[in-house]
């Protein structure tokens, strides 16, 4: 299954490890970044619409002081004004849906490249076609496997306590991911949308960690890193937002007068 | 536009469909891609015949067989059910003492499951465990080797580990850069003993200390052969090696296409290899000159992968490769010719062993975990389980 992702992804991780310097953090890193360079667009999307859903909190506290006693009113303004703001309240999740069958084809070009079982080394070796051109390539495998005494290709595990450490970070960076592409709720109350948003966002970071416990440490590293860029992403995207759409959000504001 | 209450029931149930659905089709696909840390097939077994017994890890059980009949005379655990032994892999080997060791990975339960490996000695006669060692932490591939009364064998976790054979007592450890798959081999008082950090080592079997080092461009995964103080190796960096046992120097070279993974074979003053594209070569030992070479395909031409080193039968002067796709091949030591083939369900990604009239293959994956042949037409003589009983 995804083999036709899987092999040409552990020979473009054989191709990095061997540019840059041996190393497989970095290699993994390399590749990370390349990756989520390449969806960039449906996580500018995801992002840009939590960014827009944050600006309509105040419209929509708004529209709950308005509408507080009638629910369904209430549920049919706040929709009425997502969709003329263009933002689909759930649309975090196709970039999540799109990032789990690369998530899984890298998880076993990880396993290809620093392999804990000789099965799945023997499997590779035979869809190694990197070498073809750069005949260097085919004794890298397996790839340098220890990372600050932890072994790449293996699970955490107690006998090495600091290896938890790996799926703690994993949660931490995805919790952070997430509640910055989550907008917050307004004090007073939540509607049914928002609650399952809240929930969103301590579920996929506990999904994202407990994955961690079960599988290669090196698969981790993939989903600390794409974290953090998703972090970086949203950061850089408000600095631009700020800069430029001040007046988009004003706009509503004036309308009262009439 | 106007929204009316339909609109907003379904906007509720398609959120908490998106939350419920994504959690499954993560456990999905990730179940689906076999990417679970489950009880899939990690490794390939092993056998070995010492005296009139077939000792074989067989995945669920270590167990001792006539090797004429198969007829099982003990298992270890004596219950196929009682899993909490772990799996077997590793070939076993058989001390002077009477103790068959074997070794096993054990997968535990729960939230956090932990993998566990034991190396175990077995009573030769009763199969009843005498000691165990669980000191590493990574898998044990091929077999161990004895000599000087140290059981050595390589591990996942990187170590090779060095046992006294009758109590298991750990006489030292030595650290290499990356896995120990290899089975060690044992001359003298020195074990020479291939890495995965590209490096075959020679070390005092009685210390561990480091008599040389060779570093070459690739990983070891088989083991050395000894010929007339020559020691023979391929590597993951498609090279044949010929190295100086004493200093560790390089006597020769050849250059393949693909991975060595197995152990050569020589006869003579031939030395046989097999690629993991199944590229058979016969070596003149002296300067690794060619002497012939040969494919092993499929009836459609395609390349039959081999991960098992070839094996030499003296009495009957046939070369034997087993295959990833389950072929055992008789070969003509002179000149590669094919004298005979035999094709079984399952993966042979052991080396074959040669006992008297028969030539064993271990499989995986496939019906029969073992089968014998008659060693001049291969012929079946027994397999295991035997037919109707597979499981």
């Amino acid at each position: 299954m995804l083999d036709f992702l899987t092999y040409p992804l552990a020979n473009f991780l054989l191709l990095l490890y061997r540019y840059l310097g041996h190393n497989t953090i970095a290699a993994i890193t390399a590749l990370t970044i390349i990756i989520r360079m390449l969806i960039l667009p449906l996580t500018l999307g995801q992002q840009r619409s939590a960014q827009k859903m944050q600006e309509l909190q105040p419209q929509i506290a708004k529209l709950r002081e308005k509408y507080g006693d009638n629910q369904e009113k209430l549920a049919q303004e706040q929709m009425k004004l997502w969709r003329e703001a263009g933002v689909n309240p759930m649309g975090g999740c196709l970039p999540l849906v799109i990032q789990f069958p690369i998530m899984i084809a890298l998880y076993r070009a990880i396993i290809f490249v620093i392999p804990s079982t000789p099965v799945e080394l023997f499997q590779f070796s035979r869809h190694i076609f990197i070498d073809e051109w750069l005949p260097s390539l085919t004794g890298l495998v397996p790839l340098q496997n220890v990372f600050l005494g932890m072994d790449l290709g293996q699970p955490p595990s107690i006998g090495q306590w600091w290896t938890y450490s790996v799926p703690l970070l994993v949660f931490v960076t995805s919790w952070l991911q997430q509640k910055l592409l989550t907008p917050s709720a307004a004090k007073d109350g939540q509607s049914q949308t928002e609650m399952m948003s809240q929930q969103m966002q301590i579920m996929m970071p506990l999904m994202f960690g407990f994955i961690s416990l079960q599988f290669a440490i090196g698969l981790s590293i993939y989903f600390i890193i794409s974290n953090l860029f998703g972090i970086a992403q949203f950061y850089f995207i408000r600095k631009d937002g700020e800069q430029e759409s001040d007046e988009p959000v004003r706009r509503p504001r004036k309308r009262p007068k009439k | 536009m106007t929204l009316n209450l339909e609109d907003d029931i379904l906007n509720r149930v398609w959120t908490q469909r998106w939350l419920t659905g994504l959690a499954v089709l993560a456990a999905v696909l990730l179940t689906a891609s076999g990417c679970t840390p489950g009880d899939r097939a990690a490794s390939w077994t092993g056998m070995a015949i010492v005296g009139e017994r077939l000792y074989a890890a067989d995945l669920q059980q270590a167990r001792a067989m006539e090797p004429a009949s198969g007829a099982t005379i003990w298992t270890f655990p004596a219950d196929p059910e009682e899993v909490d032994r772990g799996l077997f892999y590793a070939t076993p080997a058989v001390t002077e003492g009477g103790l068959v060791l074997v070794a096993s990975e054990v997968t535990t339960g729960g939230f956090l499951g932990q993998r566990e490996s034991i190396v175990w000695g077995l009573d030769a006669e009763t199969g009843a465990a005498q000691w165990s060692f669980d000191g590493a932490r990574g898998m044990y591939v091929e077999g161990g080797a004895l000599g000087n009364g140290v059981f050595v064998i390589g591990n996942g976790d990187g170590n090779v580990y060095a046992l006294d054979a009758e109590s298991g007592t750990l006489q030292w450890t030595f650290e290499t850069g990356h896995r120990v798959w290899a089975t060690p081999l044992v001359v003298g008082d020195v074990v020479y003993v291939g890495a995965m950090d590209r490096n075959l080592y020679a070390l005092e079997v009685h210390t561990g200390r480091v008599v040389w080092e060779f570093s070459a461009g690739g990983a070891f995964g088989g083991t050395p052969i000894l010929m007339d103080g020559t020691l023979y190796i391929g590597g993951f960096d498609n090279t044949f090696y010929a190295i100086d046992s004493e200093t560790g120097s390089e006597q020769w070279r050849f250059e393949g296409q693909d991975w060595f993974w197995g152990g050569p074979a020589a006869h003579n003053d031939t030395v046989f290899a097999v690629d993991v594209e199944g590229r058979v070569y016969a070596l003149d030992a002296a300067n690794g000159e060619v002497r012939w070479r040969r494919s092993l395909v499929t009836d459609q031409n395609e390349p039959v992968p081999v991960r098992a080193g070839p094996v030499f039968d003296e009495e009957s002067g046939q070369l034997f490769v087993s295959t990833e796709t389950g072929t055992l091949y008789a070969l003509d030591p002179a000149d590669g010719s094919t004298n005979w083939r035999r094709t079984a369900d399952g993966r042979g990604l052991s080396e074959p062993v040669v006992s008297e009239s028969l030539v064993y293959q271990t499989l995986i994956l496939g019906t029969h975990r073992i089968r014998a042949l008659q060693i001049g037409d291969g012929a079946d003589a027994w397999a295991f389980p035997p037919a109707g009983l597979e499981e």
